[in-house]
C-alpha cells in the first residue's frame, strides 16, 4: 500500500474561507477528492444561497414573498424535514423564518434597530405560519421568507466529508469557515487538533478539540455584533423579539454530523441563561462559555483543562 | 472571523480553527488580501509582490492553472507592472466571480459523488440524530468522537 500524503486545498465558499486537509496515496488522487468535494459545496451554495437571486431557495422565496405554495424536490424536501424538526427540539427557537430580522439589523452600522422595525418584521417571523406536508409547502400569509443560513453550511460540510470519503480519503478534514467534519482521525491514529476561539480574547483560545471523527461546530456572539447601552448585541436573534439573545457568548458542540453540531450549538445560544441545562440533558460532548466567563463542559478528562472562574 | 489554518500544525499546534460564523463581502475579502500583500502601504502592488503572494498564498485552483503572470496581466492591462488597491480589488472579485460564476452542473455525476450517500440519505441521517438526542440512545455514543481539553483560565 502506498504511503498517505498530506494534502491541503483552500478556497471561498458560502461567505467564508474553507479548507480541506486530506491524506491521500497521490497528489492525483487528493486533487480529485478536493474536486468532487468542492464541486458538491458549490452545489449546495448555488441551490441554497440567499445572496444569489438566481438560487433554489431564491425563487422558494418569490412564492413565500406573495404568499403561495409549491412542491419541492427530494433534498429541499429533506431540509424542510430537518428544518422543522429543528424548531420543535428547539421549542419554536431555531427558526428557518428567522433570517427576515435581518433586515432590521446592520451590524456594521454600530447602530441599534427602531423597535418600530422589528414589530413589523415579527409577524411575518414563525415556522408555525408555514404549512409543510411533503412535498407541498405553504405559507399562510404574504412577506414570509426562509433562510437555510444556519443549516446549509453545516450539511454542505456533511456532504463534502461523505464525498471525500466515497473518493477514497479515509483521513481528512473538511472546515467551511469552522464548521468541521472529519472523515477519519491522521494517518497514525492521531485526532485532528481543532482550536476553539476565546470569545473575549481575540487571537487565544478557549481549548482543544481533539477530533477522531464526526464534526465539531461552535456558535457565538463576537462576530457581528453592536456594542451599545454597556451591552454587546449578536448575530443571533431570538425569534419572537427580534433582539439578540443573551446569556452565552460561545458554545461548541460535537456530534456524529456537522448539521446536528451546529443545531445544537445555535440552539444552545438561543436558549441564553437556560442553554447550559438544555446541553447537559443530550449526552453530546460540549463546552460553553457565558457572558460572566464561567464555563461549563461535558465529555472532557477531568484533568486536562482548567475553567475559567 | 474564523478559517482554518492553511497547513498541518499551524496555529498554536491546532489543524483547525472553530468560531462564530462570520460574513465578508467578496471586496472585503480581497481588500483584506490586498492589504497582505501591500504589506508597506505603498498604495500599489508590484508583479513581484504578486507572485510572492500567488506562491504562498494557495489560491483557488483555476487562479494557479491560469499561472501568476496571466492573471496579473488581467488586473493589469496597460502592463504599468503594479496596480493599485482600486483595481486589485476590483479585479481579483471579477475574476472570481467569472470563475464561480458558472457554477457546478446539476447534471454532473462524478464516480465519488455516484459511490456517496445520496443528499437525501445525508439529512435522513442527520434528522434521525436530531430526533434520538437525549432519548433512549446509547450515553456512551458519542464518547468516540473526541475530546475538548486545555481549557485556557
Amino acid at each position: 500500500m502506498a504511503a498517505l500524503e498530506f494534502h491541503s486545498f483552500c478556497f471561498p465558499a458560502m461567505g467564508t474561507n474553507c479548507q480541506l486537509q486530506l491524506y491521500a496515496p497521490s497528489t492525483h488522487a487528493a486533487e480529485h477528492a478536493a474536486r468532487v468535494s468542492i464541486q458538491e459545496i458549490r452545489r449546495i451554495e448555488f441551490r441554497f444561497s440567499r445572496y444569489r437571486p438566481d438560487s433554489d431557495l431564491s425563487q422558494l422565496n418569490l412564492i413565500a414573498k406573495a404568499g403561495g405554495s409549491l412542491q419541492v424536490d427530494g433534498e429541499t424536501a429533506g431540509l424542510l424535514n430537518y428544518a422543522f424538526a429543528a424548531y420543535r427540539r428547539s421549542g419554536g427557537l431555531f427558526d428557518v423564518t428567522s433570517g427576515l430580522l435581518r433586515r432590521a439589523w446592520d451590524f456594521k452600522s454600530g447602530r441599534l434597530p427602531e423597535q418600530r422595525t422589528l414589530d413589523e418584521l415579527i409577524p411575518r417571523v414563525g415556522l408555525d405560519k408555514v404549512y409543510w406536508n411533503e412535498p407541498q409547502l405553504s405559507f399562510s400569509q404574504p412577506g414570509m421568507e426562509l433562510d437555510f443560513g444556519g443549516i446549509a453550511k453545516e450539511y454542505a460540510a456533511d456532504r463534502a466529508a461523505i464525498v471525500c470519503m466515497a473518493a477514497g480519503v479515509e483521513h481528512g478534514l473538511v472546515d467551511l469557515g469552522g464548521d468541521i467534519r472529519v472523515t477519519g482521525p491522521h494517518p497514525d491514529g492521531q485526532p485532528w487538533q481543532i482550536g476553539i476561539r476565546h470569545p473575549r480574547r481575540n487571537g487565544e483560545w478557549l481549548a482543544t478539540a481533539l477530533l477522531h471523527r464526526g464534526a465539531l461546530a461552535t456558535s457565538g456572539d463576537y462576530e457581528r455584533c453592536i456594542q451599545a447601552n454597556g451591552r454587546r448585541f449578536g448575530h443571533i436573534l431570538h425569534p419572537g423579539t427580534g433582539w439578540p439573545v443573551q446569556g452565552l457568548c460561545s458554545v461548541s458542540v460535537m456530534a456524529e454530523q456537522c448539521l446536528l453540531a451546529g443545531t445544537v450549538c445555535t440552539t444552545a445560544m438561543l436558549k441564553g441563561d437556560r442553554g447550559p441545562d438544555w446541553l447537559a440533558s443530550l449526552n453530546l460532548p460540549y463546552l460553553w462559555m457565558d457572558e460572566h466567563g464561567e464555563c461549563g463542559e461535558h465529555s472532557w478528562p477531568a484533568s486536562a483543562h482548567r475553567v475559567a472562574a | 472571523m474564523s478559517m482554518g489554518i492553511a497547513a498541518a500544525g499551524g496555529s498554536g499546534g491546532h489543524q483547525a480553527v472553530s468560531g462564530a460564523s462570520s460574513y465578508s463581502t467578496p471586496t472585503a475579502k480581497m481588500s483584506n488580501l490586498y492589504s497582505q500583500i501591500d504589506s508597506s502601504g505603498s498604495g500599489t502592488i508590484s508583479q513581484a509582490q504578486f507572485n510572492q503572494a500567488f506562491a504562498t498564498k494557495n489560491p483557488p485552483g483555476v487562479f494557479k492553472a491560469a499561472g501568476a503572470n496571466s492573471v496579473f496581466k488581467q488586473l493589469d492591462p496597460k502592463g504599468t507592472g503594479s496596480v493599485s488597491q482600486a483595481d486589485f480589488v476590483t479585479g481579483m472579485t471579477g475574476l472570481m466571480r467569472s470563475l464561480r460564476g458558472a457554477g457546478p452542473s446539476a447534471t454532473t455525476s462524478t464516480l465519488a459523488t455516484s459511490q456517496a450517500a445520496s443528499p437525501s440519505d445525508t439529512l435522513a441521517t442527520s434528522l434521525a440524530s436530531l430526533n434520538q438526542l437525549g432519548g433512549s440512545s446509547d450515553p456512551s455514543a458519542s464518547n468516540g468522537l473526541g475530546t475538548l481539553v486545555d481549557l485556557l483560565a
